[in-house]
């Protein structure tokens, strides 16, 4: 296991000296649904809540971005603080209100939430500029440059990695998957599940605002459509794709997603119709995702604990 | 506002609850029995009015006809994809449920797209209803009376066959007890591809119906879903007459919106979707959900 | 002898054969062209393809570009800025395409405008509108269409010279609707002080029941109603609003595209009578050589009119086809100095003038104007008691250089 990971971080490491333009813009593009995937499955994996409102979290960190910049004439990267801290609190003010509804009720929640935002953003013209969004914001320096976005894009994704790694390990981790798995007993015990699957939604929530962040630096430019509920749809589309229940799954989902993406498109512009396929066999013949599919062997294993 | 004018904004209101109740009426009942929220509901009510349009080829004059078949075709549609498709992840966690109705929202939308063309398709008003009648000394377009006249008549229709036919009674059954059914030897996948079809059927009927009143492009089904899903979730998800009052109420308040704020009159219905989830998250007539197992 | 004949002959026919294969291998010239393709505009990129196509067809036929054959690329950037970005992104970087040209959606335009500098490929507008696009001074961006601001100037011209005093507007809530009514309201008010504006309805563009704005704007009660509403949305809204008797109960009716043909055609004997439409170009209009000739190539190749959006991207590619060879190189800068020189470019289209203000890149032309009426010879209204507004009174200031 270490040494694929070392194997691959290598690769990843050297991608931009492989690529020509295109290519390295599609590795981008990448890199950042894979963040904003890895910080969903946080919420998912841990507590089985299933957010359609993460576009709202990942839409209003870019917007706070470009709104800080072409308003206010911010410096680009000194917008991050402020991005993640817009992300963190549209994440609880949702979290707050929707968690305390289970299942569909949740999505539905959620759903409307964002819905709601992405109204206001189409429709503010005054402050957001409504659908024509914000556009020509270029990063200076670093992030301008793509192989700089493409490395900072691979640390910002290490960073999540990291964090996610630390809080499934902690108490904290443990006790969401005990809420998620038996929110009765875990009631029995003293657990709070409310105040935890808050702060989980907000953690990953923030996350998403790292993505959304990342999204501006790329396409230099932000519209409502990052808020409406098909961008919630694609994230959970890679996470699934991916498979949840892999540490790496929603990252790798979100690769296949973007680069089938990329190549379908340069052939026809019938996009949709190839990922709707592509949804159904995942559906119907590999539910696990994709990573499930090269593990094949280790399903033989003892079983693990569902942690 | 004179008493004229808010009588026709009022009467307007309702033509379009019209629309949006046999838009949604199908997806409680497939929520209510089935359990499944289908993401591409809205793609058959688009479908519905594309094999109307089809059918007519853009000509009102054999309106009355084509409609029979284009529904028709829309239960059959529905027959299949209930067999082939949905019943594979009638008992699977909900995001595969939420993920496979997706994707066939996406393959219907390009489908619809190679089949029928990407622009958008209207028809006339059909035979009969071409002339306004006079509400209060001021013309109204007679088809909008009809179609609310139409979902009336699906609703009472409805509401008969759920409450006075045997099979009724086992449809109702089947969203408390799906156990118990089989339990006592009825063929419940049978029953669930007839509710299916139905749903779908209702949504095609819905669609073509409202062509007249709208036309109808690609884009029209995603946002379709989002109506129907604030609908149902409005009314109480596998309540009739919740998806009624539901469509009624926001009818009126994208109707009157439209006069107080225009801007933002598309906010009004996800803040009233929101509100309910917050304070009746079953819905305005709908029933706390009972503990399944 | 018949050996040397043969020799000199087998010789000819080598170069010649070579020749042809040199000139087969040198790369086509790629122009990407973005266009709606899907929705209630879907009908404006399938003319705006068979504009352009016709054009660059005529092009090869008679040597190409520079030597070079050209080759049209269309992507549907189906109305949506984000969509239009990424695709714009992928004809520059994947398909390498020398330009990019067309554009449907304002809202699509300024979203790709600022890609022109990065990438340094240029950007021929043909549709898109928004005076904005070219009040952004980009140095690599060009109109050879006319905009909103000169449609509402137009508009609000003839509309002084009419008694109407209560103005209402209904227009598609995007950039171009609100674009054409502030400028036409605008203009309107410093010719007629008198003018009251007692209503303004905002559907969404893509709008699919309009019932509540008609009845909100009949209770207004305006005298007149300027409306920017096109293609399938202009159609669904005249067809709802007769069924609410809508035209009889104001006195007229005002759209600055309104006679497009992709609007007229599948309206058919319901548009409305008597009001008054522009189109950007009117195929019965000209009697110039050149219209007759275009109006006929398109018609026996595509079945079909021309609609003005056909004859923009024609006029289009065929005026940067003219900068190109002007400036004899594909770079961006050149071809920028092209389109300024000599006071601007200028190009004889079907239409008439087009002329390019070499200080924001906008090209200006005379507009049509004409009051719809029935015709005997077309299943269309056409239009008459038609007004030419000359290229002179569209001129507007700009901020650019």
């Amino acid at each position: 296991m270490r040494t694929k990971l070392a194997l691959a971080a290598l690769v990843l490491a050297l991608l931009p000296w492989l690529l020509h333009d295109y290519g390295l813009q599609v590795a981008i593009q990448a890199l950042v649904l894979g963040v904003f995937a890895m910080s969903f499955n946080l919420l998912f994996r841990n507590t089985g809540l299933l957010s359609f409102g993460h576009a709202a979290c990942f839409g209003s960190a870019a917007y706070t971005t470009a709104l800080l910049i072409s308003r206010l004439r911010w410096n680009f990267a000194a917008t991050l603080p402020l991005a993640l801290t817009a992300a963190a609190l549209v994440a609880l003010v949702i979290g707050f209100f929707s968690v305390r509804l289970t299942k569909i009720y949740f999505t539905m929640l959620t759903l409307a939430f964002a819905q709601m935002l992405w109204a206001l953003a189409h429709k503010w013209y005054g402050f957001t500029g409504g659908d024509n969004g914000i556009t020509g914001l270029l990063p200076p320096g670093l992030l301008g440059n793509p192989k700089g976005l493409y490395y900072a894009s691979l640390m910002a994704l290490a960073v999540v990695c990291a964090v996610i790694h630390l809080v499934r390990r902690s108490p904290a981790g443990y006790t969401l998957r005990a809420v998620r798995d038996n929110p009765a007993r875990a009631q029995a015990i003293g657990i709070s599940a409310f105040q935890y699957m808050v702060a989980a939604f907000v953690l990953s929530g923030t996350l998403s605002g790292l993505a959304g962040f990342l999204q501006v630096a790329w396409q230099h430019s932000v519209f409502p459509d990052l808020l409406y509920w098909t961008t919630s749809a694609e994230v959970i589309i890679a996470v699934i794709l991916g498979g949840s229940a892999q540490f790496f799954g929603p990252a790798i989902g979100a690769a296949v997603l973007v680069v089938l993406e990329a190549v379908v498109r340069s052939h026809t512009q019938y996009w949709p119709l190839a990922l709707g396929m592509v949804l159904l066999a995942m559906v119907l013949f590999f539910p696990s995702g994709v990573v499930s599919l090269f593990q094949r062997r280790q399903r033989q294993e003892a079983p693990r604990a569902t942690a | 506002m004179t008493l004229p004018f808010f009588f026709l904004e009022f009467m307007t209101g309702l033509a379009s609850a019209a629309s949006l109740f046999l838009l949604a009426v199908g997806l409680s009942l497939i929520f209510g029995a089935l359990g499944i929220v289908n993401f591409a509901h809205g793609s058959f009510f688009a479908l519905g009015a594309y094999f109307l349009f089809a059918l007519t080829h853009g000509d009102a004059s054999g309106f009355w006809h084509y409609l029979l078949l284009a529904v028709a075709a829309s239960l059959v549609v529905g027959a299949v994809v209930e067999r082939v498709f949905i019943r594979r992840v009638l008992n699977r966690a909900e995001h595969y449920q939420i993920l496979l109705t997706y994707a066939l929202l996406l393959i219907i939308e390009d489908v619809s797209k190679i089949c029928f063309g990407a622009d958008y398709k209207s028809i006339g008003m059909p035979k009969g209803f071409e002339m306004p009648v006079f509400v209060l000394g001021i013309p109204f377009p007679s088809y909008y009376l009809g179609l609310v006249g139409l979902a009336a008549a699906t609703a009472l229709l409805l509401w008969l066959f759920l409450h006075r036919t045997r099979y009724g009674t086992l449809v109702r059954a089947v969203t408390q007890d799906r156990e118990m059914l089989e339990a006592l030897g009825v063929n419940v996948p049978l029953l669930f591809t007839v509710i299916f079809a139905v749903g779908i059927g209702l949504a095609g009927f819905g669609g073509a119906v409202s062509l007249p009143l709208q036309s109808i492009s690609t884009g029209v089904a995603v946002d379709a879903v989002i109506s129907a899903f604030i609908v149902v979730v409005v009314g109480g998800l596998g309540s009739l007459w919740g998806t009624l009052l539901a469509a009624i109420l926001i009818g009126e308040i994208q109707a009157f919106g439209a006069l107080v704020l225009p801007e933002f009159s598309i906010v009004f219905a996800y803040v009233l979707m929101a509100a309910v989830l917050l304070f009746r998250p079953w819905g305005l007539l709908g029933r706390p959900p009972t503990v399944r197992t | 002898m018949n050996r040397t004949f043969n020799r000199y002959f087998g010789l000819m026919l080598l170069v010649v054969v070579a020749a042809e294969l040199v000139l087969a291998q040198q790369p086509p010239i790629k122009i990407g062209e973005l266009n709606v393709l899907s929705g209630s505009f879907a009908a404006y990129g399938k003319s705006g393809r068979q504009g352009a196509q016709l054009a660059i067809d005529e092009i090869n036929a008679s040597g190409g570009l520079l030597g070079r054959k050209l080759e049209l690329i269309q992507v549907d950037d189906q109305a949506k800025p984000d969509v239009g970005v990424q695709e714009a992104k992928r004809l520059i970087l994947d398909e390498k395409v020398n330009f990019l040209v067309g554009i449907d959606s304002s809202s699509v335009a300024l979203a790709v405008a600022p890609l022109t500098n990065e990438y340094k490929t240029p950007l021929v507008v043909m549709h898109g509108a928004t005076p904005a696009l070219t009040e952004q001074c980009n140095p690599y961006v060009f109109r050879t269409s006319n905009n909103a601001r000169m449609d509402a100037n137009a508009a609000a011209d003839l509309a002084a010279k009419l008694p109407y005093k209560r103005w209402a507007n209904i227009g598609p809530d995007y950039e171009y609707g609100h674009s054409s009514w502030n400028d036409f309201i605008a203009r309107l008010k410093e010719k007629r002080p008198d003018v009251e504006v007692v209503g303004e309805q905002w559907p969404k563009g893509g709008e699919s029941n309009y019932t509540p704005y008609i009845t909100a704007l009949v209770q207004q009660r305006p005298e007149a109603v300027f409306s920017a509403l096109w293609a399938g949305d202009l159609v669904t809204f005249v067809r709802q609003s007769n069924a609410f008797g809508f035209f009889k109960q104001i006195k007229l009716f005002v759209d600055p595209i309104g006679a497009a043909l992709e609007s007229i055609g599948p309206l058919g004997k319901e548009a409305p009578l008597g009001e008054l439409f522009s189109t950007r170009y009117w195929f019965l209009q000209s009697q110039s050589p050149t219209n007759k000739k275009f109006v006929d190539a398109y018609h026996s190749k595509w079945g079909e009119w021309p609609s003005y959006n056909a004859e923009e991207h024609y006029a289009g590619v065929q005026m940067l086809a003219a900068a190109v060879r002007k400036a004899n190189s594909l770079d961006a800068d050149a071809i920028k100095k092209a389109f300024e020189a000599d006071a601007g470019l200028t190009y004889e289209a079907p239409e008439g003038k087009k002329w390019m203000r070499p200080a924001d890149h906008q090209v200006f032309e005379a507009l049509v104007w004409g009051y719809t009426t029935p015709s005997n010879d077309y299943p269309f209204v056409v239009l008459k008691d038609i007004t030419m507004i000359p290229e002179s009174d569209t001129v507007y200031p700009t901020k650019c250089k």
